[in-house]
């Protein structure tokens, strides 16, 4: 009987350790609000299976004195007093009791199991209903051709790691992430996650097929947006030895192996422009500003201002800026780093500098069709954008006053304060800026839009970030449902046709 | 204190002079990897000044020893603090020329500084003490000329600050705050205060009495720039509307404003006007808008835009923005038509002329009313300005139109910002702004054309409808342009079933008892085909690539596209046909029309809410259609 309850014993105890391992294990993942539920239930099936473990650990103890024939006063342990208090005039529980208390234990932990089945059928049950609602949601959206946002954290950097790296964002599945703000956590959904396991490679696997659509002839626009540091240029140029090609590298060679593909049915013409926005000031990275400067003096007509246009057959185009043709992907890399080269920035300041300045690259893919001679011209836009470093800096937010510049008299925060006054003003005119003008095109109508959000994991103020997407993507729908009067007219016609085709009457030469 | 003369004194002026120099000018010029290196030397100045304030009033402070105490050992508290004392700063404390009063404006003055330079820097808690201390010195003087620009400057910076902190409220209380401040100054006082770089420029350096003024009216103006983002922020719109429209109005007594922003911001401000019905303000901050607007300059010729850049910049900047504001126009006035059009129809979208004579009655007291108000509307102008906005706004009326004239006139104007719109929104380049321009012309016409008595006039007006978007929307690429395409699509075909009606109407009139003529039956049905046409294109649009139907209908398609159904099914049955295989072929495609609207709805009884009339009718043709082709066929054999 000893060992049966010596053996008994240490299960119980190893039970209750590994209970509590579990359950401090699902307090470190407490995100999920359904838990609550799982714990209270667990809570107190660990007191009651601790109980347990006291009964056993007297009897333990009382056994052993048995056993040894020492006599129970002596006063060596607290266990005692334990013993009192559960056994209350410190009898000595009898075999009987021990079995009932075995049986008790038994049945106890098949309870436990069974919750813990539960609580794990509701957590799955939970997360792949989600994971099929985003799904399909992303699904209906994609159709829609609405604008699709990833978000992409990196990983810490070692500064970060050596100053203790607190890391406030979580990545909760594939579609949402949590974030800490200072007000308290907050959820943020995406079309996808990325965290800092997913490689170049996966990140494009999932950007790929918007090249296809380029090539069909839509237009499509892919950037990177986050603020200086948080990744951009690394998830669209890639690292500086070029060993983790970033999307616009990628995006060269996808376009050429879909072209050889397809090479029998169409023959296809790319060519593309590539600028860089500094300064409010659209530049052609295709003219290297040295050449500018030291070449013709530019009051001889060569300094050449860049706009950005759409003409009616809905080609945007960099009015004048030049628009080379590449033969293939190695070709337009070259022609990538020819515009690199040319930018503003040297690459050794450019996590300094780079804020300032935003690289559009613009590829433009004819193609012919051989068999019905049908011509179509896809555009893909790939931004590199800027981040906002002094919103980083003392972390802005959208209850910020904007502050009156004695300087040059500008109130410049008015004119959004006004148009702010109501959702539907007929006209606000813009005050933009280029980049403004530069991005309308892409997410204005019917652009296949991609906006990879990159942060970094010690970021605390997605929110504002968030805000100026939110502004960014709102899509205009269709407004004039049918008009209500002429709609009224229609009715109205058509009650009286009604009204005499049910009366029976001949409404042969009426229309009817 | 030192006297004003001293050398102590001067080198103090000298530090502050620096100070100043190095915040405004110098720290534009910092690198980027020390951007507050000039800051931090103006810091240190101030701080310096502070010390040698200090130490004079150490010398001399002897006789004002009462208010002195506990200075410096002041423990400052930290949380929000309350500002709701105007009365006591105007009734309690020194006189604010009182030689405590000025040292104390002093001594606050340089807090202020250091409290804008810890804020500058990001050090917002230590920027925060420092604006308290200056408010806490001058809450022991009485507001006077020597000090309330202080009182102003200081509880804006607070404001700045709180609402930086999302703490909103305690922002609009220091706002609030400095406004009573000031209007009760000015109501009491009103002579030009002492600008706070006056208490350290040395008296030949002082400001006269005009640029005193200015800077004071200035912070004020913040002050209520600042009260205008606090009540948007807090979502009181209608405030944050008046606070806006005094702003512009302060910009511009006060000449502080740089005229195309200005001109932008009045033009967005009338939009805002228009969608309240208040048509007299929305017309004031128009036409102040293209007043003010021209004063930013001639537009640089073409050829000058060749020559240099900044000139082709500048010609771009002028052209686009008075586009803009010419866009807020045609807005206005197609606001106020379509604003009377929906008080006189009637319930089929007729002129009800019961309604526009007692309405006409009725206005004769607005017009009286509008002179009253007009006097006390918030007027824009400078004196150069007042007469050229008032001469603009004589140009069109404010009054919603009440007939066909009047309409007119308005539509005249409308049209003539539409053309200039035009000049720089073109085709090229600028694709949806001109086609929005172009919509918004066809909506002036429409409207017009409500007003418009003489049928054969009316259809010829929506003739024009058509003739300006016809050829567009046939030429739009439809990958890219897919959304006003379709926009278009369901205006032609609603402008062509309006014209069939006008056809058929007039037709009826001339010749009541006869039957049509061939050439009237040929005109409508070839309108009637139009509008059907633009119907299915729509329909089509809604297709997959590969041609299919799509089942599920998104929601923001799904009432017009049940709503093209229905008119098709509708349009098919009032083609005119002489042979009866002919008219069944028509009312068979009716029929499958009006089937797919019920079958529709069945299959999704989320629809039904949308076109709950449209479905009831549909179901009733559904049922009634059958019979009648029955008819027809029943007539076939007999005639073969």
């Amino acid at each position: 009987m000893i060992e049966e309850n010596r053996a008994a014993l240490v299960e119980a105890r190893d039970k209750l350790g590994r209970e509590q391992m579990a359950r401090e294990d699902s307090i470190s993942k407490e995100d999920k609000s359904n838990d609550q539920e799982g714990f209270a239930e667990s809570e107190s099936s660990m007191s009651l299976l601790q109980e347990t473990v006291r009964g056993y650990e007297v009897s333990y103890l009382a056994l052993d004195c048995i056993k040894t024939g020492e006599s129970l006063v002596i006063n060596e342990c607290d266990a005692v007093a334990e013993l009192e208090d559960i056994l209350g005039q410190g009898t000595i529980r009898t075999t009987e009791e021990v079995k009932s208390v075995g049986q008790q234990l038994l049945l106890l932990q098949d309870q436990l199991k069974q919750v813990k089945d539960e609580k794990k059928k509701i957590i799955d049950n939970y997360t792949s209903e989600r994971t099929m609602r985003k799904k399909y949601y992303n699904m209906v959206e994609d159709m829609k051709g609405k604008i699709r946002v990833f978000c992409r954290i990196r990983p810490l950097s070692r500064t970060e790691d050596a100053q203790g790296g607190v890391i406030a964002v979580e990545k909760i599945d594939d579609f949402s992430v949590s974030v800490d703000t200072p007000r308290g956590p907050r959820e943020f959904q995406f079309d996808k996650v990325f965290t800092a396991e997913a490689s170049q490679e996966d990140l494009f696997q999932d950007t790929n097929r918007l090249i296809q659509s380029a090539i069909d002839g839509y237009n499509v626009c892919i950037f990177a947006y986050g603020q200086t540091g948080s990744g951009k240029t690394f998830t669209m140029v890639g690292d500086k030895d070029q060993k983790n090609p970033g999307i616009m590298p990628r995006s060269f060679n996808a376009i050429f192996d879909i072209i050889r593909e397809s090479s029998t049915k169409f023959d296809f013409k790319v060519s593309a422009y590539m600028l860089e926005l500094y300064n409010d000031r659209l530049q052609d990275l295709f003219v290297s500003p040295a050449g500018e400067a030291h070449g013709q003096p530019p009051s001889h007509g060569q300094v050449r201002r860049v706009e950005i246009k759409r003409n009616r057959k809905g080609v945007v185009f960099a009015q004048g800026a030049e628009t080379k043709e590449a033969f293939s992907a190695q070709e337009l890399y070259a022609l990538f780093l020819q515009a690199c080269a040319n930018r503003h920035i040297s690459a050794t300041k450019m996590n300094v500098e780079s804020s300032r300045s935003h690289l559009i690259v613009c590829i433009m893919v004819d193609s012919r069709n051989l068999t019905n001679g049908s011509v179509s011209t896809g555009k893909l836009s790939l931004v590199d954008l800027a981040g906002s470093e002094r919103a980083a800096k003392t972390g802005a937010k959208d209850h910020q006053l904007k502050e009156a510049n004695s300087i040059n008299k500008s109130l410049s925060a008015l004119g959004d304060v006004i148009s702010a006054l109501s959702a539907e003003l007929p006209h606000v005119p813009y005050r933009n800026s280029k980049l403004t003008q530069v991005m309308q095109d892409s997410l204005g109508g019917n652009a296949k839009t991609l906006m990879i959000v990159n942060i970094s994991p010690s970021e605390c103020n997605l929110e504002e970030t968030l805000t100026s997407l939110v502004y960014a993507t709102r899509v205009k729908a269709i407004t004039n449902n049918a008009q209500r009067h002429v709609e009224s007219k229609v009715i109205a016609q058509l009650k009286e046709v009604i009204i005499r085709l049910r009366s029976g009457q001949t409404v042969e030469d009426e229309d009817v | 204190m030192a006297s004003v003369s001293s050398d102590e004194w001067r080198a103090i002026c000298d530090k502050f002079t620096n100070a100043q120099n190095l915040t405004v000018v110098e720290s534009l010029n910092d690198p980027d990897n020390d951007p507050f290196r000039s800051k931090y030397k103006a810091r240190e100045l101030l701080r310096e000044i502070y010390c040698s304030l200090k130490s004079f009033e150490a010398g001399e402070g002897e006789e004002e020893s009462g208010g002195e105490t506990g200075e410096s050992g002041e423990q400052l508290p930290v949380e929000a603090p309350v500002d709701g004392q105007t009365e006591e700063a105007f009734s309690q404390g020194f006189c604010g020329d009182s030689p405590a009063g000025l040292r104390a404006a002093k001594l606050g003055a340089v807090e202020y500084y250091l409290g804008v330079n810890h804020v500058d820097t990001e050090e917002l808690s230590a920027g925060q003490e420092h604006l308290m201390n200056s408010m806490k010195l001058l809450g022991r003087c009485r507001v006077s000329s020597e000090n309330v620009s202080l009182f102003i400057h200081a509880r804006n910076q607070l404001g700045i600050l709180w609402a930086g902190r999302d703490e909103t409220e305690t922002a609009q209380g220091f706002l609030e705050t400095a406004e009573s401040i000031y209007q009760r100054y000015m109501k009491e006082d009103g002579s030009p205060p002492t600008d706070m770089a006056d208490y350290f420029s040395t008296e030949e350096n002082q400001l006269t009495h005009q640029e005193r003024t200015k800077r004071f009216e200035l912070a004020y103006t913040h002050t209520m720039y600042y009260l205008a983002q606090v009540y948007k922020n807090l979502g009181e719109t209608e405030r944050a509307a008046i606070y806006c429209h005094s702003t512009l109005q302060r910009q511009l007594k006060l000449n502080q404003f740089s005229p195309m922003e200005w001109a932008l911001n009045a033009a967005t401000l009338s939009q805002y006007y228009i969608t309240k019905g208040r048509y007299m303000e929305g017309r004031h901050c128009l036409s102040a808008a293209t007043v003010i607007s021209g004063l930013a300059g001639e537009v640089p010729s073409e050829a000058a835009a060749q020559e240099s850049e900044t000139e082709s910049e500048r010609r771009e900047q002028l052209r686009q923005k008075r586009a803009e504001i010419a866009r807020c126009w045609i807005k206005y006035c197609l606001n106020i038509l379509q604003d009377s059009k929906k008080l006189l129809e009637d319930s089929i979208g007729e002129l009800d002329t019961d309604r526009q004579e007692e309405m006409k009655r009725g206005r004769r007291l607005e017009e009286e009313e509008e002179e009253k108000e007009r006097k006390s509307a918030m007027l824009f102008g400078s004196e150069d300005t007042f007469d050229s906005i008032a001469s603009l706004e004589e140009k069109v009326r404010c009054l919603l139109p009440m007939d066909f004239t009047e309409a007119r006139a308005i539509f005249l104007v409308g049209q003539h910002y539409v053309t200039q719109a035009k000049e720089y929104f073109q085709m090229d380049g600028y694709v949806t702004d001109h086609i929005e321009i172009l919509q918004d012309h066809s909506s002036l016409f429409r409207s017009l054309a409500f007003y418009e008595e003489d049928l054969d006039r009316r259809c010829k007006m929506h003739k024009r409808r058509v003739d300006m978007m016809e050829p567009v929307c046939m030429e739009l690429n439809s990958k890219y342009y897919l959304m006003i395409r379709r926009q278009m699509m369901f205006e032609l075909a609603e402008t062509y079933n309006e014209m069939m009606d006008l056809k058929l109407t007039l037709a009826n009139r001339q010749d009541e008892t006869e039957s049509l003529d061939s050439h009237t039956i040929k005109k409508f049905n070839n309108l009637c085909s139009a509008s059907a046409k633009y119907f299915q294109m729509f329909l089509d649009s809604l297709c997959s690539p590969e041609g299919k139907q799509p089942e599920h209908l998104e929601e923001e398609v799904l009432r017009p596209a049940l709503v093209a159904r229905f008119r098709v099914a509708r349009l098919y049955s009032r083609l005119i046909c002489t042979s009866p295989p002919g008219q069944v072929e028509n009312l068979d495609k009716s029929l499958e029309h009006y089937k797919y609207v019920v079958d529709y709805c069945d299959s999704h009884p989320e629809a039904v809410a949308t076109v709950e009339t449209e479905l009831e009718l549909s179901r009733e043709m559904v049922g009634l259609l059958p019979l009648k082709i029955n008819r027809i066929k029943a007539k076939i054999p007999a005639n073969n």
